[in-house]
């Protein structure tokens, strides 16, 4: 099975391969319109087709481009010493050169997707054509390049460096974009506008006081958010705790169909009965008001569903007859012993309420229009249609201002965030 | 209510035994509950579908019935049916990469012989962009792909590759990739950690027998793993299709629809025809309706498709043929 199936992989990325080699070969050689290029590049060039003396005039041209050239050099280098660790690795330093090898594959295909790709894209006739590099086009000579590198090298210590090389990779590309922005928070337009750094400059004051003549006051935004998020958070916390109390604690009639219809209604979209949640809320007169942003938090299906499944694993009759031996009431029960006990899973449920409250968006848009009134989601909202929208210092400002709260939330409690969206997937 | 007026009807018929009922407790417990989600989940449910049926509109004070009249002008609107394929279109590029982003990461992170070390680091960085507001998120990617010389074009001029500065947002194809790319960006961090959860509610014996066996490492996954989590992995990507197929922040911040409405979604347009302007009311609440239905149809054929797979019936039927 094992070979057969390799065979068959051997030959399709061979196929993909020479197909994205060709590919943009195409353009130059072919007449235009006959290549549709509308995925993979911005822009065609208009008047490139068929025609010896500019094919030679482009040959030429890429001889005399440097970048290219070395480009290609490169490539062939590591190539080459990828080749000879191959050979070498036969019979000394397996694992060692295994993994050079990962590293030399990669950028030995990095370079020679540019290579190839610039020399499909040369300019003809020596001009410059806007878009004619495809960006999509590499990543994926590129992707496809890799897997086929990685495909033939199977040992489990290579393996292991692409486990860590992607996952670094990943790793990186969701916190350099953050760390651009709180950067680009503390320069200048004009150093924004040079192009991209890692390091802070000293227009953090500069772009505050731009801000502030934004009328994005961020304090009371703060305010306004802080207020909803704490309040919805905390009933939604004590009634869904009550409420999975309820069906894990008694029997009565109807219980099983009732959590049912909550499970079920887990899947209905929000989007259904917006319209009608904005009627109602018009007709009452509870409009540009934080009720409707409050009130429904209080019926959180999937917060209930899973304080269930945790009460329903961790809850013993015992504890609740003691406390009616001691004469406690039902309800003073629940608030006293009860909703202690779940202090785990009211941790991990805060979070993801709280965070959720301070990111919603749809509702507030519908229903706040007071400015004074307004979230952080609809102040930023509100940046992208502002007069001052050439001051980037500033924006990208008001955005760090923004996720300052939910970097700290997650900074002290990351780690019940991700213990807790697993706890529910194995309970679920 | 009728419910809890028969209980304590009951319990008052065993009154006889002495022992204080204390089930009805639990009604009173989950009443709260029951009653908001009543007024404030099924209720505007229930009056959409009543909308949906009317001429509404905005500062109108009466209105008519209409019957089937908004389903049909909306199933008439060009629009929509944009809308429709631009929603489709977003979700299949940016949902695929994700299940198989956020599977194999999960798998890594979990098996055992790969001893994945700094997996915590891995983990709180993947998961960070789902935490920031979707909307901060949209603004900061519109930032980076700024026309003249925002950030992304200045690094690609830089690297040469590009030789003029791109104007993304005029592209349909790119800002569609660019709009696929965040969601999926944002996505696959919990996307992974959901199904890392599931893996190890894995009894860990079977993958170490499978192991001693000597299954390979991608044999294991798809013949343990994946059945095992099958479930779960049902489940998800049922809730994230609908979810998914709600996109609404992240589109309208990045371009607002733009350009030329190659980026309009479904949610979008419902937006667009009840609070932008127009305020009608009616063809919104039809059209969030006629969302619900697909999305409903789309997850029960998922629900078939993947369920029936590796059931055990089919595959003695399939033998028998």
């Amino acid at each position: 099975m094992t070979s057969v199936s390799r065979r068959v992989w051997h030959i399709i990325l061979t196929s993909v391969l020479l197909l994205l080699c060709v590919f943009p070969a195409l353009r130059v050689i072919l007449p235009e319109n006959t290549v549709s290029m509308s995925i993979f590049s911005a822009r065609v060039p208009s008047d490139i087709c068929y025609d010896a003396d500019r094919l030679l005039k482009a040959v030429s041209y890429v001889l005399d481009t440097s970048r290219i050239y070395y480009a290609g050099k490169i490539a062939v280098v590591s190539f080459a010493i990828l080749l000879v660790l191959k050979i070498a690795s036969i019979k000394y330093f397996r694992k060692w050169m295994d993994i050079a090898s990962v590293f030399l594959l990669t950028a030995g295909s990095a370079f020679m997707g540019y290579t190839v790709l610039s020399f499909a894209n040369l300019p003809v006739d020596g001009q410059q054509y806007a878009v004619s590099f495809s960006p999509v086009l590499y990543l994926a000579l590129i992707a496809v390049l890799t897997a086929y590198c990685s495909f033939y090298i199977q040992s489990s210590i290579s393996r292991k460096t692409l486990i860590y090389v992607i996952s670094t990779l990943l790793a990186f590309l969701s916190l350099v974009p953050f760390w651009i922005m709180i950067v680009n928070a503390t320069r200048s337009t004009a150093q924004i506008n040079q192009g991209i750094s890692l390091l802070p400059s000293i227009y953090l004051k500069y772009n505050w006081d731009v801000l502030k003549k934004f009328s994005f006051d961020a304090v009371r935004g703060f305010m306004n958010s802080l207020f909803i998020a704490v309040i919805s958070t905390g009933l939604c916390l004590y009634f869904s705790a009550l409420t999975a109390y309820g069906f894990v604690a008694y029997r009565f009639r109807g219980a099983n169909l009732i959590f049912s219809m909550i499970v079920g209604s887990m899947m209905i979209p929000g989007i259904v009965g917006s319209i009608g949640y904005y009627q109602a809320i018009f007709k009452i007169g509870l409009m540009d008001t934080y009720w409707p942003l409050i009130i429904p938090s209080m019926a959180s299906p999937a917060t209930v569903f899973f304080f269930r499944q945790y009460l329903a694993a961790n809850y013993q009759k015992e504890i609740t007859e003691a406390g009616r031996v001691d004469g406690g009431s039902e309800w003073h029960i629940f608030n006293v012993v009860i909703f202690p006990i779940m202090k785990p899973v009211l941790a991990i449920s805060g979070i993801s309420s709280f965070v959720g409250s301070w990111n919603n968006y749809f509702t507030p848009l519908m229903i706040l229009n007071d400015p004074d009134k307004m979230t952080i989601p609809l102040m930023v909202q509100q940046l992208t249609g502002n007069d001052y929208k050439t001051e980037y210092g500033s924006l990208y400002l008001a955005l760090t201002v923004a996720s300052v709260p939910l970097f700290l939330v997650y900074g002290f409690l990351s780690r019940y965030i991700v213990k807790g969206v697993s706890l529910g997937a194995v309970k679920g | 209510m009728s419910g809890l007026r028969t209980h304590v009807f009951a319990s008052r018929k065993k009154g006889r035994m002495k022992k204080v009922n204390y089930d009805k407790y639990g009604w009173y417990f989950i009443l709260p509950f029951i009653i908001v989600f009543l007024v404030f989940s099924l209720y505007p449910i229930l009056y959409s579908l009543q909308i949906s049926f009317t001429d509404l509109k905005n500062f109108s004070k009466g209105f008519s019935y209409v019957g089937f009249g908004n389903y049909i002008d909306t199933l008439k609107l060009p629009f929509f049916w944009t809308a429709m394929r631009n929603t489709f279109l977003l979700f299949i590029i940016f949902f695929i990469p994700q299940i198989i982003i956020s599977l194999l990461l999960a798998y890594w992170f979990t098996t055992i012989s790969f001893k994945v070390r700094g997996q915590s680091f891995f983990k709180f960085s993947i998961y960070l962009p789902c935490i920031i507001t979707p909307v901060s998120i949209g603004m900061l990617f519109g930032l980076f792909f700024e026309y003249p010389r925002g950030p992304i074009n200045t690094l690609l001029q830089s690297l040469s590759v590009i030789s003029e500065p791109v104007n993304f947002m005029k592209n349909m194809d790119l800002t569609r990739g660019i709009i696929a790319f965040v969601q999926c960006w944002v996505g696959y961090g919990p996307m992974m950690i959901m199904f890392i959860g599931a893996i190890l509610g894995i009894n860990p014996e079977l993958l170490e027998s499978a192991r001693i066996d000597g299954c390979t490492g991608r044999q294991s996954f798809f013949r343990i793993v994946i059945p095992l989590i099958k479930p779960i992995l049902l489940y998800n990507i049922i809730c994230s299709t609908i979810g998914g197929l709600q996109i609404f922040d992240i589109p309208r911040i990045i371009n607002g629809g733009g350009p030329r409405n190659s980026t309009l979604t479904m949610s979008m347009l419902v937006y667009n025809q009840a609070f932008s302007g127009s305020g009608l009311y009616g063809n919104a609440a039809a059209e969030s309706y006629l969302m619900t239905i697909l999305m409903a149809a789309i997850s029960v054929v998922l629900y078939f498709i993947l369920r029936e797979k590796d059931d055990e019936v089919t595959y003695k039927r399939r033998n028998k043929r």
